[in-house]
């Protein structure tokens, strides 16, 4: 069997993941921007490793409220839900330990992003002689499960996504001031906290989409890699935000096929053999071999390097 | 009487009433105290870590103080945000934000217009207008790294005169950058205090300080003195401020340009 280009988008097995995946990589590559520029790209790696143990509650609870697979909405909320509550932990507890005990910020977020990961770790292991079905489901969450999404995804997916976009829009203005000069933006009077806030909602909420098709290990990966790239074309924050987000369904659409054909041809050539390309990682390394091209071939880099006779590039 | 109320506020623009600031545990200002008439040019003049940015930050609310009350016009900073104008240190931003000249300027428009409205066109024709005024219009479509230092200087006073406010304050405007800007910076201040605006400058060299201000506050930790300039700016008062280190300060000079005299030509 051979899937075309629109069988990604009709195929009733095929669109969940594929559409699903794009609008997963939109929404990371949005919140991707705004954690690039503001020179916190460690952050989005620590979140998502916060919201496994969050996955993992999330899971047994669903469980052993007895809902069972056919339920796949409530247990599609369960899981963003104590993913998101797990990965705001997470962020409160660097924010103390950076308030309060004054730790370096790198060193709080691996802190964190470790601590958080073994209690995941801890729990799954745990699930793993208990319900093995359930262990199953638990471990797709760590490099990711693209391929059993469904319309249900696509929806909620689609519906948080839409929220995302809009709010970046919304809060452009506001957003451009507080990432270039934060205390310039609290002299204009603005409501930096509350903006803040709303900022590390917003990312929060794109990791906790993310990992579902790439994994909480993989994450970080969609949310600075398109932004990196799109950052190679443009110096105007208007043009990257939509190039980035253009990167990131990109990216989601070409690991998706990649995943599908190179599997199917990679079974043809060697019946017996069973080979496939899991999609996650697939989504990944599109998006980061179009980092690479754009740092190698961009029309940014070679106009500085003209320009500056220092550049060693 | 109502008379006598309005214009004591209209002809104070900033009172700071016991001011203590500290970062961490360790003080950096302590117990100020001062009154600054409007259309003023005030030099906030100490040796490094004197408190001086700390004043100015505390000052427009950038940092709490942990005692005092600092009123502009009588009035506290909330009521009169938008009247007041901030130029941080060029240093502190990361001038390889992907933003032109003019989006950077523009951004003085931004507490006016409040949360979800966009600039418009005649926003940015004020944005072109102060550009223009600064000598940076032929830049405007240029992303911000590529500007020279003073240039990035000119910019951010662009950006602060689309603020249109009363009360101007500049953290050290003139380190890192050209004659050229420095005198552009003076003059265009200088007209700020013609239309009656008042003007509050973090200042390092001493040598020009008496040509541009007409105001001085030297403050180390405490407030040594805050007045007219020729009241204020005595060599007592300096020693004062800079302590034993100011008497030594022009033999140091010398003694550190003739020593290096020989290596830099290397």
């Amino acid at each position: 069997m051979r899937a075309t280009f629109l069988d990604f988008f009709t195929d009733p097995v095929l669109r969940g993941p594929t559409i699903g995946c794009m609008l997963m990589c939109l929404a990371a590559a949005l919140c991707g921007v705004i954690v690039f520029l503001r020179r916190e790209s460690l952050l989005g790696e620590a979140l998502s490793h916060a919201a496994y143990p969050g996955v993992v509650l999330g899971i047994a609870a669903a469980s052993t409220l007895s809902y069972d697979d056919s339920n796949e909405l409530v247990i599609a909320s369960f899981i963003l839900g104590g993913a998101f509550i797990s990965a705001l932990i997470g962020l409160w507890t660097i924010g103390c330990l950076e308030r309060l005990f004054k730790v370096k910020s790198d060193a709080a977020l691996c802190f964190v992003l470790s601590a958080f990961f073994g209690v995941g770790i801890a729990l799954a292991s745990h699930i793993q002689f208990v319900d093995a079905i359930l262990f199953r489901q638990v471990q797709a969450y760590l490099f990711g499960q693209a391929a059993t999404m469904g319309d249900i995804h696509i929806k909620i997916y689609g519906a948080l996504c839409f929220f995302i976009a809009v709010a970046i829009a919304f809060l452009y203005k506001e957003l451009q001031v507080i990432t270039f000069d934060s205390s310039y933006a609290k002299s204009l009077g603005m409501p930096v906290k509350v903006i803040n806030t709303c900022i590390f909602m917003l990312i929060v909420l794109a990791v906790v989409i993310g990992i579902r098709s790439v994994g909480v290990v993989l994450m970080s990966a969609m949310l600075i890699a398109p932004p990196v790239a799109a950052r190679q074309f443009s110096n105007r924050l208007y043009v990257i935000f939509p190039l980035a987000g253009f990167f990131g369904i990109l990216s989601g659409f070409l690991g998706n096929y990649l995943s599908i054909t190179a599997s199917y041809a990679m079974e043809a050539n060697n019946p017996g053999l069973r080979l496939s390309l899991p999609t996650g990682p697939m989504i990944v390394m599109v998006a980061t071999s179009i980092c690479l091209l754009a740092l190698f071939f961009c029309p940014r880099a070679r106009t500085y390097c003209k320009s500056n006779p220092d550049c060693s590039l | 009487m109502n008379d006598n109320i309005e214009q004591k506020e209209n002809t104070i623009a900033l009172e700071v009433h016991q001011l203590s600031v500290s970062y961490d545990k360790n003080p950096v200002l302590w117990d100020i105290s001062l009154q600054v008439p409007t259309g003023k040019l005030v030099g906030i003049i100490g040796p490094n870590g004197a408190g001086k940015s700390t004043l100015l930050k505390a000052s427009l609310g950038l940092i709490k103080p942990i005692s005092g009350k600092i009123d502009f016009f009588g009035l506290p900073l909330k009521q009169i945000r938008q009247r007041v104008a901030y130029v941080p240190q060029r240093e502190t931003v990361d001038w390889d934000f992907p933003i032109t000249v003019e989006d950077l300027v523009l951004m003085g428009r931004y507490g006016k217009l409040g949360l979800f409205r966009w600039p418009r066109q005649a926003d940015i024709a004020a944005a072109n207008h102060y550009m223009e005024m600064v000598g940076i219009s032929q830049f405007a479509k240029r992303q911000i790294s590529q500007l020279s230092g003073g240039q990035q200087q000119r910019a951010f006073l662009a950006r602060a005169l689309l603020q249109e406010a009363d009360i101007y304050f500049m953290d050290e405007p003139f380190t890192g950058i050209d004659l050229a800007t420095e005198s552009v910076i003076v003059n265009m201040l200088k007209k700020l205090i013609q239309q009656g605006k008042t003007v509050f400058v973090v200042h390092h060299d001493l040598n020009t300080v008496e040509s541009y201000f007409d105001w001085a506050i030297l403050i180390n930790m405490r407030l040594v003195a805050c007045g007219p300039l020729d009241e204020v700016f005595t060599p007592d008062t300096l020693n004062a401020t800079y302590g034993k280190s100011f008497a030594l300060f022009g033999e140091a000079l010398k003694l550190s340009q003739s020593k290096t005299i020989g290596l830099k030509s290397e």
